[in-house]
């Protein structure tokens, strides 16, 4: 194996591919990244077994062939020098790394005792724009469970029925919903489609993906595959049945209010100042008046009444709210200046969502008095 | 040897071949799952094994069995992650300090299998009146799709029907962890799913969703009885799964023989299987079930109560359950002693109210529907067999549940003599006591009676 490659996209695909090594213990290879070079592609490989990233690079192939080198080495290596372009050469079981005025080799292992990467075999798939898919996950990993005994909600729920793709996050009491229509996505898939992502898998892709190019989405029975130009990353689904959220979605509220999001997400992180250990706010709405309050008051520190401009339809209440969780709702609706949020009385999930987007909604369950 | 043993004997053999870590990596999570016509399979945690041992392990496994069993003629290698689950009652749930924090009150039925979990084999109470029922849905478990296949449970509405075909679900699926794929179904949503795929041109979606199945549960079939469309759908999936062994669990209000839907082309196919008819619980029976749902919700009724209400109480399960939530609630918002008398007005009340707004015109419609006759045929002055009985069970009816006198009866159907209609009525009386599947057919009838607007 021997290639000729700028140290800039060898180090890119580095940080890219570093994110899917294994932790592995009963196999150390898992801590190799693969180079896998052939006529006219340069491919970096690493796994841990439940997901693995396989990253293209441009490059000059002088000799085709592969090598397996200890990742942590290698990235050290490759981020502290200096030199535009590197040659790198497999010598038996070495991998020589060469510039114009340095020399290092590296006790590498057979290519042969690297785990072989499962492709996913089909041809259905969604395609999107890589960075849109990577807000929507933005949007949706707020809300997934990150331990729990049920391990389904510890992932992101990819559905497709009747033209409509929806992915949905929830940890049992906030819930992230994003809707593509048809015309933000293309796909070929012949049938409905339920498969639950990793939170690990969403994670690597948050970071993976950098570049305004399409994605596609490639489902078979045990495994998901995304790829875009250069990166091609293949995940394990998880087994198992997300809950039968549509129902708890509520179409109409009694009480809606619109408030300024800014305002809001300011007011409540004035407010958690004075709250207590589970983070309480409570919020008093009243029909006849234009503004809500927010009401936040902790045993040693104080209290506090903060009153935000709104405009209110429907019943009068008061209902209360971990205030963090409410922002990082707030947050993740990245558009539009108002927010709409809509109530059933005290103890049933609040939507909020951008007036002028449908295509978010974060619901929150409050907090019980 | 068994599988396990000879799987065991494989692994010894291939420990000594391969590394230590590519050993426990790639093999020590593995099950020989099944063995037939020289095929064994093999079931892996995940892709990457998979890929791994079928490329690089296969052909020395293939030889390390051949010595074991001759018989070996290849290895199927397949993904089945449920059987390696981590167990994840080591996971404790991050303790959610914010304790007030409430969450979302998801339903409990299960979106997969539509299976309702509070449906148990142990919640069933068996009696002699469902025992054959029961036996039939134990065997059934032990040995999916090849026992009984197709179970046809059939029997008078508020029974136990949907109780015990959603348990055998909820058996099988717990048992198997989920790697045995199973869907419940009311004909209804049958029905509904059919239509919408028609119209939307998604005929594919519902092959999909009812086929690749391993059992299939629809319950309530004489609903589908008159929709084309739905019965050769109905029919299609019923072959494609009954071809390849997978079982199938009918229920009805009434035996196979009585469905047209089932009768003429899957009749043959019915003959492989076995009906089970669930009919009404008796006294004893009747006393358990009270007991065991008063256990069940931990309430509690002294004997003689239970006894009262067994005995005033005869028509289904349902009805029993429906007093026992009225004498609670009576109970509870009265916060009156509970005794002989009160306890025999809620049943007065709640076994009433159903029958107190049927009307004439119900029960005559109700009938003809039954029995796929028009209401001129019930009320006519032929004597044809087919007309006779549904007109006598019609008489019947109006006396039993109307009370109406005899020439009234004369009058609403087609202007007979009261004495026919005597006769009519007591024949219909005397064959109940005698023939059980009259009987059967006389709550059927009452149910749909009870449905007819």
């Amino acid at each position: 194996m021997k290639v000729v490659i700028l140290r800039n996209n060898l180090k890119e695909s580095l940080d890219i591919v570093g994110r899917s090594i294994g932790a592995n213990n009963n196999l150390p290879i898992l801590k190799d990244v693969l180079i896998d070079v052939e006529e006219n592609q340069i491919k970096l490989i690493t796994t841990n077994l439940e997901s693995a990233a396989i990253f293209s690079i441009s490059g000059k192939v002088i000799e085709k062939g592969k090598i397996a080198v200890p990742f942590g080495v290698f990235n050290d290596l490759i981020s502290n020098l200096k030199s535009e372009r590197l040659d790198l050469e497999k010598k038996q079981k070495k991998l020589e790394i060469k510039t114009d005025n340095y020399q290092a080799s590296i006790n590498s292992d057979s290519a042969e005792e690297f785990p072989v990467i499962p492709q996913v075999k089909t041809e259905e798939y969604i395609e999107l724009n890589s960075l849109i898919f990577k807000e929507s996950l933005e949007q949706l990993i707020i809300s997934v469970a990150e331990q729990s005994i049920r391990p389904e909600l510890e992932t992101i729920l990819f559905s497709s029925k009747e033209d409509v793709l929806k992915m949905v996050a929830t940890n049992g009491f906030r819930l992230s919903e994003k809707t593509f229509s048809s015309s933000d996505y293309k796909s070929n898939l012949k049938s409905e489609l339920k498969v639950l992502i990793p939170l690990k898998t969403a994670r690597n892709l948050i970071s993976a993906l950098k570049t305004d190019e399409p994605l596609k989405i490639y489902f078979d029975n045990n495994q998901v595959a995304f790829k875009t130009k250069q990166l091609n990353l293949i995940s394990r689904i998880i087994e198992g049945s997300y809950p039968d959220y549509e129902a708890i979605i509520s179409k109409s509220f009694t009480t809606e209010i619109i408030l300024n999001r800014q305002e809001m997400i300011q007011a409540l992180r004035v407010s958690g100042i004075f709250s207590d250990q589970s983070n309480e706010v409570k919020l008093k709405i009243s029909k006849e008046k234009k503004n809500i309050e927010i009401i936040s008051d902790n045993q040693i520190i104080g209290e506090n009444n903060y009153f935000i401009a709104s405009k209110t339809k429907g019943d009068s209440l008061e209902i209360s709210f971990n205030w963090q969780y409410f922002i990082d709702g707030l947050k993740a609706i990245k558009s539009g200046e108002e927010v709409s949020l809509g109530l059933n009385g005290n103890s049933k999930p609040a939507l909020i969502k951008s007036i002028s987007d449908n295509s978010f909604i974060y619901l929150l369950m409050p907090i019980l008095k | 040897m068994n599988l396990d043993q000879t799987w065991q004997s494989t692994l010894n053999e291939m420990e000594l071949q391969v590394s230590r870590a590519n050993f426990v990596t790639w093999l020590k999570k593995s099950v020989l799952l099944d063995q037939r016509d020289g095929i064994f399979t093999v079931a892996l945690p995940n892709s990457f094994a998979k890929e791994w041992v079928e490329s690089k392990y296969a052909k020395n496994i293939l030889g390390i069995i051949r010595n074991i069993d001759s018989s070996v003629k290849k290895i199927d290698f397949v993904i089945a992650p449920n059987l390696f689950e981590n167990n994840n009652n080591e996971k404790q749930a991050v303790k959610n300090s914010k304790q007030n924090q409430i969450g979302f009150e998801f339903s409990k039925i299960d979106p997969e299998t539509n299976l309702n979990p509070r449906y148990t084999l142990d919640s069933f109470v068996v009696g002699s009146s469902n025992e054959l029922a029961y036996s039939a849905a134990t065997a059934i478990i032990k040995e999916i799709g090849v026992k009984y296949n197709p179970l046809f449970i059939y029997g008078g509405v508020g029974l136990g029907k949907t109780h015990l075909i959603q348990a055998i679900g909820n058996e099988i699926k717990n048992n198997f962890k989920n790697q045995v794929k199973v869907k419940y179904v009311t004909s209804e949503k049958f029905t509904n799913d059919v239509v919408t795929a028609i119209r939307n041109k998604r005929m594919e979606d519902i092959k999909k969703k009812y086929r690749n199945v391993d059992v299939l549960i629809i319950d309530d079939i004489q609903f589908i009885g008159g929709k084309a469309a739905t019965e050769e759908e109905f029919f299609h999936t019923f072959n494609a799964l009954h071809e390849n062994n997978k079982q199938i669990i009918i229920s009805a209000d009434r035996p196979p023989q009585s469905l047209p839907i089932l009768g003429e082309r899957l009749n043959s196919r019915f003959q492989a299987g076995l009906s089970a008819d669930i009919t009404f619980p008796e006294y004893e029976m009747r006393v358990a079930i009270i007991r065991n749902r008063l256990s069940e919700n931990n309430q509690y009724l002294d004997s003689e109560m239970i006894d009262l209400i067994a005995q005033k109480v005869k028509k289904n399960i349902r009805e029993l359950e429906g007093v026992l939530k009225q004498i609670f609630l009576y109970h509870e918002t009265k916060k009156i002693e509970l005794n002989r008398k009160n306890i025999e007005e809620i049943i007065e009340k709640t076994t009433h109210d159903s029958s107190s707004k049927i009307t004439a015109p119900q029960i005559l419609k109700g009938v003809s529907h039954y029995f796929n006759i028009s209401l001129d045929e019930l009320i006519g002055q032929s004597r044809k067999k087919e007309y006779v009985e549904p007109r006598q069970i019609a008489m019947y009816f109006l006396r039993d549940i109307l009370n109406m006198s005899y020439p009234s009866i004369g009058e609403k159907l087609g202007k007979r003599d009261h004495t026919t209609i005597i006769h009519g009525c007591e024949k219909i009386g005397q064959e109940i006591n005698k023939n059980a599947a009259l009987n059967q057919k006389i709550f059927s009838i009452r149910e749909t009676i009870n449905k007819t607007q």
